[in-house]
């Protein structure tokens, strides 16, 4: 794979999406509520009534949450990193789908395979270019919101690399099963729907791992998790899916 | 024939298909530096997988595929390829890119080229800024074939360049690409027997997967049978059945006589005959195979 072919791609690329109005809005507007003004609304919660939350998750039958003892663990080590997960996961999954399933829709993937470029480079600057979007959208609330947190002293530094990890790992995770079903899905709006449909057991699992796994690892475990989840569906896509569906 | 002067190669090629579509069956056929080929043959006789193997979209079920001397996707196939325009099949436009900004791609992925003098040589400066899905039929070909011959390829894959065209935007096609092919090895994949006649030299013809058949125009044409049309005053039977009597072979065909005679060689002497027969012929014209004639004889053996 050629560095200076997937930067040419990644420039038309990034054209393209920043050309999309839905793509955008929804790109844009998922991760303000959902990175931005849910973590603030939660710490004002916390604030008036998080012991209540506590007892609930204590007397839950999960191990995992015995040890969050008060407001600001369970915003930190439970609430937080949930809501880092659901925005790391629909973030780019819309991205992703709009990438690639509408050089099928359109038949453009014909016109671009016809310019000098492996198929593969065309898949790594369609990942980069949702990853971009993905960090320049995305990366500024959970800032704020980490800042927030450091200023008010809820967090230590040491947290900030345990918030970050599920929401990075979240990305993955969604880029890669976008990619899969996306190449499985016959048109947009399947691709979507399926797309859409992925978050809910992801989230299952998510919650699960933060219920089973205690401590300050919880986060590190449950990033790797969904590391491990995107990494097979971006091997499963890849192997056995591929692009040539497309093409055939 | 050196690996060098090898433009196009297709050694023990096949190619399935997920769904268990065998496109090509061991198929082995070469072009050489220089040579106009097109490849001919009807819907799924494997041309446009050719073109998807010679693209490196595609992948070899077994054998192997060449592009100026490299095998597809090895090591030196990417330079290969940004030596080689494509002009695809009927490929859809983005609504998101004007053609500036796909000349621009196109000449950042070949590396070279000169969109100024690309959009200056084919009609499309005032289309610059138009986004590429609101151009016509016609202006979207032309932007193919700009981006196609922007970095000067020594080789071009056309895969039915001018089809869903109207007859004045595919003669203007014509026109770029007849002007585009001098000194450039090309592999013309078209269903239109009179374009590939008009554009190439050589024939290649598929069929179900298969090489059919694969040489020169001219010599699939010396193979054929003379032909002489012969019109005469009187009902074209009387005229055949002369014909035959006097030792030819003739058949009635469109309300003339088709005698299987060389012109050159024999029609001097058929006609003096006739004449003293009292048969007024006043037509008499050698006829050449029609690449469709042909095709379609090899295609129907």
């Amino acid at each position: 794979m050629s560095a200076s072919s997937i930067r040419s791609l990644l420039w038309k690329e990034i054209r393209q999406i920043g050309r999309n109005r839905t793509a955008m809005l929804t790109a844009a507007l998922l991760p303000f509520i959902i990175l931005f003004l849910a973590p603030i609304q939660l710490l004002v919660a916390m604030h008036f009534g998080g012991a209540q939350g506590i007892q609930q998750l204590r007397d839950s039958p999960l191990p995992g949450f015995a040890d969050v003892t008060d407001p600001s663990q369970l915003l930190v080590q439970v609430f937080y990193p949930l809501l880092l997960v659901v925005g790391g996961l629909l973030l780019p999954s819309l991205t992703t789908t709009y990438a690639i399933v509408t050089e099928r829709e359109r038949r453009s993937l014909e016109l671009l395979i016809s310019l000098p470029v492996s198929v593969g480079e065309i898949l790594a600057a369609k990942l980069l270019a949702v990853l971009a979007v993905t960090a320049v959208i995305g990366l500024p609330y959970v800032s704020i919101v980490l800042t927030l947190l450091l200023v008010l002293g809820i967090a230590g530094p040491a947290t900030i690399p345990a918030l970050l990890a599920p929401f990075i790992a979240a990305v993955m995770c969604s880029i890669g099963i976008s990619l899969l079903l996306t190449l499985l899905a016959r048109d947009f709006r399947t691709a979507n729907n399926l797309s859409g449909a992925f978050v809910v057991p992801v989230l299952f699992l998510t919650v699960a791992t933060l219920g089973v796994v205690g401590g300050p690892a919880r986060t590190y475990v449950l990033a790797a998790v969904l590391l491990a989840l995107g990494a097979a569906a971006t091997y499963a896509a890849l192997r056995w899916i591929t692009i040539e569906r497309y093409l055939e | 024939m050196d690996v060098a002067d090898i433009a196009i190669a297709f050694d023990g090629t096949s190619k399935r298909y997920r769904n268990g579509t065998l496109a090509l069956r061991e198929v082995t056929w070469s072009i050489p530096v220089g040579a106009r080929a097109c490849l001919l043959g009807p819907n799924g006789s494997g041309k446009t997988t050719s073109i998807r193997l010679l693209q490196g979209a595609l992948t070899p079920t077994t054998g192997w595929v060449s592009l100026l001397g490299h095998e597809v996707n090895g090591p030196q196939y990417a330079d290969a390829r940004r030596r080689c325009g494509i002009v695809p099949q009927n490929a859809g436009m983005y609504a998101d890119l004007t053609t500036g900004e796909y000349l621009e791609l196109a000449r950042r992925l070949y590396r070279r080229g000169d969109v100024a003098r690309a959009t200056e040589a084919f009609g499309l400066g005032e289309h610059r800024d138009k986004r590429l899905a609101q151009l016509s039929g016609g202006f979207q070909r032309r932007v193919i074939v700009a981006a196609a011959l922007l970095s000067e390829p020594e080789v071009l894959l056309l895969d039915e360049p001018t089809v869903g065209l109207d007859p004045l935007a595919a003669r203007e096609v014509h026109e770029y690409l007849r002007a585009a092919m001098k000194g450039r090895t090309t592999l013309l994949c078209t269903h239109n027997l009179a374009e590939a006649e008009a554009l190439c030299d050589d024939v290649v013809i598929l069929r179900a997967g298969q090489v059919l058949l694969h040489e020169p125009l001219d010599a699939l044409r010396e193979r054929e049978r003379p032909r002489t049309r012969l019109v005469a005053r009187q009902p074209a039977e009387e005229l055949a059945g002369r014909a035959r009597a006097l030792g030819y072979d003739a058949s009635v065909q469109d309300g003339a006589v088709i005698a299987f005679i060389d012109a050159h060689a024999d029609a001097p002497e058929l006609l003096r005959a006739l004449l003293r027969e009292g048969i007024d012929v006043y037509e008499c014209r050698p006829l050449s195979a029609t690449l469709e004639e042909l095709f379609l004889e090899a295609v129907g053996r």
